[in-house]
């Protein structure tokens, strides 16, 4: 894929993807906190498959033909598609976890934009995170390809970082972990990219378990 | 003992079937205003074992399961101001596909007015090992209807006699409410990742038993010891509840489907006063 970009664009991704941007992604660990408390996840091996397995067969077919269709949808400022998209978005998280992160970060999103002279669109529900970056990344220029590039980025890094606190990893086994997953990154995009609207969706029961649980989870680092 | 090969009398040729229920109020009664059957799919009459509000239906499918090219198709439409409960007297099974003819299908539709409330209780669906199916379940609210369901699938015979191998599995349930998504699941298993969907971490990590609970939607905030008591019914390592948006997403991931069963009637026992204002009233056909 061959994607052109301006600088100020490039950069504007460099902004929204980096840790620094303050939404809180650090707080949420996805399951992962439980998954490593039941022992699934326990060392670098399991941590790649556990990633991986969400990669193909969660965020290549939600996270990804979703926030193209939402992308599409501030382009052309269409708030009916946006609101549905969002929606659809918020439908499949499997849990009361991993729906708050979409709403936590989304709506720190949503506080932060203005002060950077964008503002986003209320559509009578609370945007997702992923539909807010959809939209920033719209109206920053960052074409649709490179923001779900991007959007999986900063989603795996995140990941990964919390893998190493909990599991918990080494710096270098961290960063090798990020390379190891990188085509998988990229063969999610091109998924989600061809996948018709009919078949936006996915099911990671352990996943939803390990979520699910981890609102009780006796002791925890991350949010629930 | 369950047959590994579809019955000579089912296999013989494809049987499309569909079926098409209506439930109106009548005097604060709710009948079945509409029963249009095509096929080997029907449903005798309504039952009372609570009152004449709330109706008890069971759809009745004799060949018990689909086999290559059939097609099977379920419309119910709640009517504002219904009640119903609807199940099936055994479980729905899956045959193994023939190489020509591959594709099962299964759609449900189920549309619930205002005011209107519908329980959707089939038995498990036994998916044989090279089947090929595809499952979609709408469920379609107004504002202001509630709705409580569950759905489990068997992924190869029970007991691991014979493992889900090879073939495609494809459930995809989806609730909207006035057009909106409230919930959506999709267990999309074919030649390309079944492997890594049955065996993965995130997945059903070898389990071949899978349910989905659900119930809504709560117009307010449930209170905390609410969530507590239905966790509390939770079988440890295998079930857990949790609120998603308006709704309460329950799931088990185990080896048997009378457990999942038993786990989600023990979490409907406690959310039907709540969202529909009735005890818990057990179909007499779960009975016998």
């Amino acid at each position: 894929m061959a994607t052109t970009l301006t600088d100020t664009a490039l950069l504007r991704l460099l902004q929204l993807t980096s840790p620094a941007l303050p939404v809180g992604g650090y707080a949420f660990s996805q399951g992962l906190e439980m998954a490593v408390e039941c022992g699934w996840v326990t060392d670098a091996a399991q941590t790649r498959q556990w990633l991986e397995q969400q990669l193909r067969c969660s965020l290549a077919r939600v996270d990804v033909p979703l926030l193209l269709r939402l992308h599409r949808a501030a382009r052309e400022g269409d708030l009916v598609q946006l609101r549905y998209f969002n929606a659809y978005l918020l439908a499949c998280r499997e849990s009361a976890e991993l729906r708050r992160t979409e709403t936590a970060m989304g709506e720190a999103l949503c506080r932060l934009m203005p002060e950077l002279g964008l503002a986003l669109p209320a559509v009578g529900e609370p945007l997702g995170f992923t539909t807010a970056f959809g939209w920033v990344a719209a109206h920053w220029g960052i074409d649709e390809d490179t923001a779900a590039h991007g959007y999986l980025w900063s989603w795996l890094e995140n990941q990964v970082a919390a893998a190493t606190k909990l599991v918990p990893l080494g710096q270098s086994a961290a960063q090798r972990l990020l390379g190891e997953l990188l085509p998988v990154l990229v063969a999610a995009r091109s998924v989600g990219a061809r996948l018709p609207e009919a078949e936006i969706g996915a099911s990671l029961p352990a996943l939803a378990l390990a979520s699910s649980w981890h609102e009780n989870q006796y002791t925890r680092l991350f949010r629930s | 003992m369950t047959s590994l090969v579809a019955p000579a009398a089912v296999a013989a040729g494809t049987w499309p079937a569909s079926l098409e229920l209506r439930l109106a109020a009548r005097e604060g009664a709710t009948r079945l205003v509409r029963c249009r059957h095509r096929g080997p799919l029907y449903v005798q009459r309504a039952f009372y074992p609570e009152g004449e509000e709330h109706a008890h239906l069971y759809l009745l499918h004799p060949p018990g399961g689909v086999v290559s090219g059939d097609a099977l198709s379920v419309s119910v439409h709640c009517e504002h101001g219904t009640g119903a409960l609807l199940t099936t007297p055994g479980a729905g099974r899956v045959y193994r596909a023939r190489d020509t003819l591959p594709e099962q299908r299964q759609h449900t539709r189920l549309q619930v007015a205002s005011g209107a409330a519908l329980e959707w209780f089939p038995l498990e669906t036994i998916v044989y090992d090279g089947a090929c199916v595809d499952l979609l379940t709408e469920v379609e609210l107004e504002e202001g209807a509630r709705f409580i369901a569950w759905d489990v699938a068997c992924l190869g015979l029970p007991g691991s006699a014979a493992p889900f191998t090879h073939g495609s599995f494809c459930q995809r349930y989806r609730v909207v409410r006035d057009g909106i998504p409230l919930f959506v699941d999709a267990l999309q298993i074919d030649e390309s990742n079944r492997r890594e969907l049955l065996d993965g971490p995130a997945a059903l990590r070898g389990n071949p038993v899978c349910g989905l609970f659900l119930a809504g939607p709560f117009a307010a905030p449930a209170e905390d010891s609410l969530w507590d008591e239905l966790r509390a019914l939770a079988e440890p390592g295998q079930a857990a509840i949790s609120r998603v948006g308006d709704l309460a997403v329950g799931r088990y991931l185990g080896a048997s489907a009378e457990r999942a069963r038993r786990q989600f009637s023990a979490w409907w026992q406690r959310l039907r006063p709540l969202l529909l204002g009735r005890e818990a009233c057990a179909p007499r056909i779960w009975l016998t």
